[in-house]
């Protein structure tokens, strides 16, 4: 019975044995997870110029799955050629995955720089086989080392990649645009001539058509239009009557309408319109839209209408009114020059 | 007694003189031994076993070993194999087997050393799947049409800047697996990119300017602006174009850009773009890819301008500026702007 015993705990002992040699080959021959190759993968530096600060953005593909970091090491060469990695980092996934196809780095994702390594964590683990993208905002998230080629590793999980970069020399990665605009100015009248007609002592009368008189200007400042009379006695003149319809009112006065059966001679003003006009500021010529109202002419300039700031095609219509009386002498030469001229404010 | 042995071993040996044979077979090979035993086998294991033969390395140059015995004799025919860079590959390698004269039904197993020939210390095997692996398995000993058959195959998932040596061995039907050949050597590249941005010429020229903008004409440039491109990387690359401003500013009339835009400038009042006017080996990305006035905008954030879906050496590119002012777009002579041109290639 003793020696059976004997055997007995042998045996177990032998089986226990056995046992734990077998799950220790299990343990060992276990095989391990290989990392595998990232693909698809660049750092896109925002600015190339050697020296320069720098945000960038970082596009790869994983291979495996359940990554729930990834880091960049710029590696020792950056460091050692006046690169460096902010230790501080922002990041952000929101608009790449747009630009690029890529599926946004998914997670609360915040990011940090230590040495020459940026590491984004709290990445929600990730798929296998996808292309993902993520910036880092910062505008100094690297600062660039001199010019030359750099190889930095990209590490996702288990899986990582060299990629590779092109430094350039400073500015290298820019270029300067320069442009100069011309002063330009142009001024035109719709017609040259204003027909009346017959005037009565029934009443005034009013140009048919305003006569639009046109400015277009880039000049900063703005643009300005004058009219004058030059004639010796400013007025519609008759050579034949030897008679001439005087302006009312009087030039430089504000302006008012004719009235029936009172000779006078004015020019009138309506409101600039146009592609651009700017913020008129009208003379004294201006009707209000009040037929027959306008103002008189001399031999001096007298302002229409300015404008701040640039026109294209800004046109103010321009109307003339006449109005007899019973005694005015009956001519059919009755006629005035009216000068107009614009100018640009450069 | 003497007689009788000498008639014999005379009489044996005029019989071994003569190929054994029949109409149809002959025994092509065959050794004296002492006896022995064969095709002792399981449902996945045999054993071949002869007793008598040499089972050693008996004579060798450095270029031929002698391997007498019959096990040799059923040997397959050792195979070469050729590695290359055929194409500044940077994470791969070409290879091609040559068979040899094995028949079709030859199965092919290649070994790999990394950083120095045969033998090494730590032997690497071509997968199924044209990886390196650890281990050789059944499962990677393929057929020569598997390996690529004579256009070959590549060897994938290497190291960039590193050198691979690779022997290859044969076997076709049981107890005939060869050594290994010959072994080859290639070398994969460093990844490489190169990037070069230029008005004249490759590092000069950083200036392009609209003298006398005049309004309702679109302008050229004075300079198109010139991109050197190329790069190993598996995936290609893209080149990328962003603005300071996204318009041309005058620091005199700061309220007054041209601002700009995707647009046809014969018909827009004013605007400010880019359009590549030509390429070599690089594609003109939308919205770049106009034709006469039709311009892509430059805004403030980056846009891709020029891409390579592939390795690319010695792509070009010339990118056209454009600006068209209007009337009143406010006269100076200080506007301007800075476009940033960046590449990356995509490993």
């Amino acid at each position: 019975m003793k020696n059976l015993t004997s055997h007995y705990s042998r045996w177990k002992a032998l089986a226990a044995v056995f046992v734990l040699l077998l799950v220790a080959q299990v343990l060992i021959l276990l095989p391990r997870a290989s990392a595998a190759t990232l693909t698809n993968t660049y750092v896109r530096l925002d600015r190339l110029s050697a020296d320069t600060a720098t945000s960038f953005r970082l596009v790869f593909k994983t291979a495996g799955a359940g990554a729930t970091s990834v880091t960049v090491d710029f590696t020792a060469a950056w460091a050692s050629a006046s690169g460096s990695v902010n230790a501080t980092q922002s990041v952000s996934s929101a608009s790449c995955a747009a630009d690029t196809g890529a599926t946004a780095l998914p997670g609360s994702i915040t990011a940090a720089g230590a040495g020459n390594v940026v590491t984004i964590s709290s990445v929600t683990a990730l798929s296998a086989t996808t292309a993902y993208c993520v910036d880092l905002t910062s505008t100094s998230a690297v600062t660039n080392p001199s010019a030359g080629t750099y190889s930095p590793i990209v590490t996702a999980g288990s899986d990582s990649t060299n990629t590779t970069i092109d430094i350039v020399g400073s500015n290298a990665d820019q270029i300067g645009v320069t442009a100069s605009v011309g002063e330009s100015f142009t001024f035109s009248l719709s017609s040259n001539s204003a027909a009346l007609g017959a005037l009565s002592a029934a009443g005034p009368t009013k140009l048919g058509s305003p006569i639009s008189a046109t400015v277009s200007t880039n000049a900063a400042g703005g643009w300005q239009m004058w009219a004058a009379d030059p004639a010796g006695t400013p007025g519609l003149h008759s050579t034949t009557a030897n008679h001439t319809i005087g302006y009312s009112p009087a030039a430089g006065a504000a302006a008012s309408a004719l009235s029936t059966g009172v000779e006078g001679y004015n020019l009138g003003s309506g409101t600039i319109g146009g592609t651009t006009c700017g913020t008129p500021t009208y003379g004294n010529f201006a009707s209000g839209g009040v037929n027959y109202k306008g103002s008189g002419l001399d031999n001096t300039l007298r302002s229409l209408v300015s404008a701040t700031g640039a026109a294209d095609t800004c046109a103010l219509p321009l109307t003339t009114n006449a109005s007899i009386s019973n005694t005015t002498p009956a001519a059919t030469d009755y006629a005035s020059t009216i000068t107009v001229v614009a100018a640009g404010l450069f | 007694m003497l007689r009788s042995l000498f008639t014999s071993l005379v009489a044996g040996g005029l019989f071994f003189a003569v190929l054994p044979s029949t109409t149809n077979y002959q025994l092509n090979s065959y050794g004296f031994g002492s006896g022995g035993t064969s095709n002792s086998s399981t449902s996945n294991y045999s054993l071949e076993g002869l007793t008598g033969e040499i089972n050693s390395q008996a004579d060798a140059t450095s270029s031929y070993n002698l391997k007498p015995g019959f096990t040799q004799t059923q040997q397959a025919s050792v195979p070469k194999v050729t590695i290359t860079n055929p194409s500044n590959y940077y994470d791969k390698l070409h290879f091609v087997i040559d068979q040899q004269n094995n028949p079709a039904d030859a199965l092919y197993a290649l070994q790999v050393c990394v950083g120095s020939g045969f033998p090494c210390g730590s032997p690497l095997y071509v997968k199924a799947d044209n990886t390196l692996g650890a281990t050789l398995t059944t499962a990677d000993y393929q057929l020569y049409m598997a390996w690529g058959g004579s256009g070959g195959g590549n060897i994938i998932g290497l190291s960039p800047g590193t050198t691979y040596y690779v022997h290859a061995k044969a076997t076709q039907g049981k107890f005939t697996e060869s050594a290994y050949g010959p072994s080859s050597n290639a070398a994969t590249s460093a990844q490489q990119i190169s990037f070069c941005l230029y008005t004249i010429s490759c590092g000069s020229g950083n200036t392009v300017s609209f003298s006398g903008l005049l309004a309702g004409t679109p302008a050229n440039g004075s300079n198109n602006i010139g991109v050197d491109f190329s790069t190993n990387a598996d995936s290609g690359g893209s080149i990328y174009i962003y603005s300071n401003n996204g318009a041309l500013v005058s620091t005199t009339h700061p309220g007054s850009p041209i601002t700009s835009a995707t647009a046809d400038l014969s018909s827009a009042s004013q605007g400010f773009g880019a359009r590549v006017a030509s390429t070599t080996l690089l594609s003109a990305v939308t919205p770049y890819d106009g034709s006469g006035s039709q311009v892509g905008g430059l805004a403030t954030t980056v846009a891709t301008i020029l891409d390579a879906a592939a390795p690319v050496s010695g792509g070009t590119a010339a990118i056209q500026l454009q600006a068209k002012v209007s009337n009143t777009t406010l006269a100076a002579t200080d506007y301007g702007d800075i476009i940033t041109v960046i590449a990356a290639a995509r490993f």
